[in-house]
């Protein structure tokens, strides 16, 4: 998280445990390691029907802490890794080199695969974050 | 892996996703590995069918009233979590806070470690 106030500053490392306690705060209960859309929907619909918060990180960087919450189901969307570049795509008024780019990937990735290729990206100015 | 006490043998039912095959192409590109594995619309015929089914409205939440935390009566049983995990292959990672080794209520007590946490506390790389 950006700003540890989202999470709570609920359990921080110390020498004397006697005089302080460790509990979840604003993190997660449990979170959802995705490497596929099917675990994606079990999670959405596992979340509706019980009716339980949900919450979605990548990287973590929302400003406001959205991307955790006290009591929450995570579904953690790093991990969706993959990344193509391709020469030419089309879409509606567009046609030209474009990426194809996993939930997960990060700025400076992408610039790198763009640069091979001699072509740019418009991202973001944060190295480690993602784009979605 | 089993997050809490196994599920005695008897009740245990193991479904099978029907996680079908997209089809690969879309707009001529192909999908990644990840989004070709989907659930199909009518998947699961088991006991644990109705936690994750589709167009469902779920749970309804009066207004000035709170989605389920752990200790409410609405909050998931160990089973339901099993269950999910499960279902997920096994994906679901049960949170624990970052400095829970210097502490004795969380089961990960390791005063090395601890020390390790303190010392990092700070740094940026620290995980």
């Amino acid at each position: 998280m950006m700003w540890p106030l989202w999470q709570g500053l609920s359990c921080l490392p110390t020498d004397d445990v006697h005089n302080a306690t460790c509990s979840l705060g604003g993190y997660p209960i449990y979170a959802v390691n995705a490497t596929s859309v099917a675990q994606i929907q079990l999670a959405v619909n596992f979340a509706r029907n019980q009716g339980l918060r949900l919450v979605v990180k990548n990287t973590g960087h929302d400003y406001q802490g959205r991307s955790s919450g006290a009591g929450a189901l995570s579904i953690w969307t790093h991990n969706l890794q993959d990344l193509d570049y391709l020469d030419e795509f089309a879409m509606g008024a567009f046609s030209g080199p474009a990426l194809h780019v996993g939930a997960g990937v990060v700025t400076v990735d992408m610039a790198k695969m763009a640069d091979e290729h001699d072509a740019s990206v418009v991202a973001g100015m944060c190295a480690v974050c993602c784009i979605l | 892996m089993k997050l809490h006490r196994s599920i005695p043998v008897i009740a245990v039912v193991r479904f099978a996703l029907a996680v079908g095959e997209r089809a690969r192409l879309i707009d001529g590109v192909p999908f990644f590995e990840y989004e070709t594995k989907i659930l199909d619309s009518n998947p699961i015929r088991s006991q644990y069918a109705d936690l994750f089914a589709f167009d469902t409205p779920g749970p309804l939440i009066p207004p000035g009233e709170c989605k389920p935390r752990p200790g409410d009566s609405g909050w998931p049983s160990p089973e339901i979590w099993d269950a999910f995990d499960d279902a997920l292959g096994g994906a679901l990672i049960r949170t624990v806070p970052l400095a829970a080794p210097c502490y004795h209520t969380w089961d990960v007590y390791d005063a090395a470690k601890c020390q390790s946490i303190l010392r990092n506390w700070t740094n940026p790389s620290l995980q």
